[in-house]
């Protein structure tokens, strides 16, 4: 009957819909694979999300509005909370009331609790038991954070108190009590009595199959161009205790970083020196691994553009889980956006060291009650030559949000004095075109004058009339 | 392992939980300082669920002793090249602009304007949101606001 009722929704809401958001995907890092959709209303918000994890099919649908100033979302919703670098929470279906002021978070649910997978493109829970919880958050103005969890799920019983408190030297952070019948803790502890000199303590207890502990103690220094770190951490997992010890050196000389590290854990030494070149989109690392006598090289970098971003990145981590300690791990990342879709791959180290992946992609639709929609597409342009114009209208005043394109390139936006300007990569005329529909001013516009063409070092004049006031 | 997957997801929900939807375009940085020349970015968020032009104006200003800005045209000796003008920018999605900066007689002061159409009143009033991306050149990056602040009569932070 509920998956019905999902295909009725999935069906349904987009007929109606002011704007949708689609998402699709696949994670082995949560084992799942599905998609979602979001209709976005002007009063609500509906979602629905279906796929798979390990071979099971899975569901979920929320509707999300405002009711005499209180958030109420209706389906399964993630209830929880992230305090100063933590998070905890559970996977509801029911309903689930909030409400945030300036000083005070306060949310309550009750419904069913269970399983649940929180992905970029799928949120569903599987109901397991029945539950009811509050979460209070106050912020008071002398920078001290109170907040307080407390969820019945089934048979066992979570209860969190969480205190913070910072000021301009010291930031204390800490949480404890029963998480799910088991006793937890998180703390940490920086101390910054310098603006270049920092020291920090952190404590920290995580369920995965059981439980996992991990401390670490680190100092950080800044003089000028030079940094220093140091860092000690263990953790223990079952009956296994890991422990390990970085320092580390990095010289900044313009827009190249050099740096040296020294890692030692279960009697093993690991250095790493890196040469690190930042350019405006990109970076290039050099990487030289010695350990055991045997040295290494490797290289990475990346691109970050607004259209597209690239990295191959390597880094050191701490696996307490595995009792491998200070592991060199490779990670890859890929965005890539066309005309309103977002493609995302990621890949991540787990904490018994597998790779995983995640892939998915975001777009949206503009749906029959949406404003304006500009569905033309635009291109990051650089170029050494410029052409430049100006956008008025019968009186010879200048129209804004006036939209140009040049063949083939990019399509440009007119300011507030008329004016526009694009940058091409030849010195060629290129082809005008007025691109009515797209104009960012509402209005019926018509074309008056246009020249065909713009050749750089030019200035173009376009005249248009507004036809129909908005 | 469903166990581990249940850690997993709540550690994502910790970006997530509290990030409910604010509909509102976002600047950054606000302000930057630097020497005489320099090049930079800065990054117009658009946290709507429609597309927007965006288009950006360079302006020189000045301040009073009580800290407003007076926007004027570039001065002649403040050297801006954009690198775009104008960009449409997906729901959602960020973009970055970015710049180079000769100031001839610093200190420079620059606002970059990014104007946006966000939308109209039923009335068909036009509603425009203007961010500012603001850069103060000096000879030496250091205090460099602080001091064309001093210089203003701005005796407040």
């Amino acid at each position: 009957m509920l998956r019905v009722c999902l295909c009725v929704l999935l069906l349904g809401v987009p007929a109606s819909a002011q704007v949708l958001q689609l998402s699709g995907g696949r994670s082995t890092l949560l084992g799942g694979t599905g998609g979602e959709i979001t209709a976005f209303f002007p009063e609500s918000t509906l979602s629905a999300s279906a796929g798979f994890v390990n071979g099971h099919f899975v569901f979920g649908a929320s509707d999300t509005f405002k009711f005499h100033g209180l958030d109420v979302t209706a389906g399964d919703k993630n209830f929880g909370y992230s305090f100063d670098g933590a998070g905890l929470g559970v996977s509801t279906r029911g309903l689930f009331v909030q409400r945030n002021t300036r000083h005070t978070s306060f949310a309550v649910f009750v419904g069913s609790t269970g399983i649940g997978y929180a992905t970029p493109f799928m949120v569903t829970a599987e109901a397991q038991h029945i539950g009811a919880g509050f979460f209070l958050q106050r912020q008071f103005d002398n920078g001290l954070l109170l907040s307080s969890l407390a969820v019945i799920d089934g048979g066992k019983h979570t209860a969190v108190q969480g205190l913070s408190y910072r000021n301009h030297l010291l930031h204390l952070a800490g949480s404890a009590g029963l998480l799910q019948n088991q006793k937890y803790f998180t703390g940490e502890a920086d101390f910054q009595p310098l603006r270049s000199l920092s020291f920090s303590a952190t404590h920290n207890d995580f369920f995965l199959a059981d439980h996992l502990t991990t401390n670490s103690l680190s100092a950080f220094a800044g003089l000028g161009h030079i940094t220093l770190q140091a860092s000690l951490l263990d953790g223990q997992y079952r009956l296994l205790k890991t422990t390990g010890a970085s320092a580390g050196a990095s010289l900044r000389i313009g827009s190249v970083t050099l740096r040296s590290n020294f890692y030692e854990s279960n009697h093993r030494v690991l250095l790493v020196h890196v040469v690190q070149e930042h350019f405006r989109h990109w970076t290039l690392s050099g990487i030289v691994n010695q350990l055991q006598g045997q040295t290494s090289y490797a290289f990475g970098g990346g691109y970050q553009g607004n259209k597209i971003g690239v990295s191959l990145d390597h880094s050191v981590l701490f696996f307490p889980v595995s009792g491998k300690g200070f592991q060199q791990t490779t990670t890859v990342q890929v965005s890539l956006r066309i005309h309103d879709t977002a493609l995302n791959f990621q890949t991540n180290v787990d904490p018994m060291m597998h790779v995983q992946y995640t892939t998915y992609a975001s777009s949206y639709v503009q749906g029959p009650l949406a404003g304006l929609a500009m569905n033309n597409h635009s291109h990051s342009a650089s170029g050494k030559f410029m052409i430049a114009g100006a956008v008025i209208d019968e009186h010879d005043q200048p129209v804004e949000g006036a939209a140009i394109q040049l063949r083939g390139g990019p399509v440009v936006y007119s300011d507030s004095q008329g004016k526009f300007f694009a940058r091409v990569k030849r010195d060629k005329p290129s082809a005008l075109v007025v691109l009515l529909q797209e104009f960012a001013t509402p209005g019926r516009w018509a074309v008056m004058t246009c020249p065909a063409d713009a050749a750089p070092g030019t200035e173009v004049l376009i005249k248009v009339r507004r036809e129909i006031a908005p | 392992m469903r166990n581990m997957k249940r850690v997993l997801s709540l550690l994502l929900l910790q970006f997530s939980f509290f990030g409910l939807a604010v509909s509102a375009q976002t600047v950054s940085p606000i302000i930057v300082e630097c020497g005489k020349k320099c090049r930079g970015e800065f990054s117009i968020t658009n946290n709507g669920l429609t597309a927007l032009a965006v288009s950006v104006e360079a302006r020189s200003f000045s301040l009073d002793a009580l800290g407003h800005a007076t926007n004027r045209p570039l001065d002649p000796g403040v050297d801006l090249k954009l690198e775009e003008g104008s960009a449409r920018i997906s729901p959602k999605d960020t973009h970055a602009f970015a710049y180079q900066l000769k100031c001839a007689g610093p200190p420079c002061s620059v606002a970059l304007l990014s104007s946006m159409v966000v939308g109209h009143t039923t009335e068909g009033i036009l509603v425009r949101v203007q961010l500012a991306h603001t850069i103060y050149a000096c000879e030496k990056q250091k205090d460099c606001r602080k001091k064309v602040r001093a210089a203003a009569g701005v005796t407040f932070d």
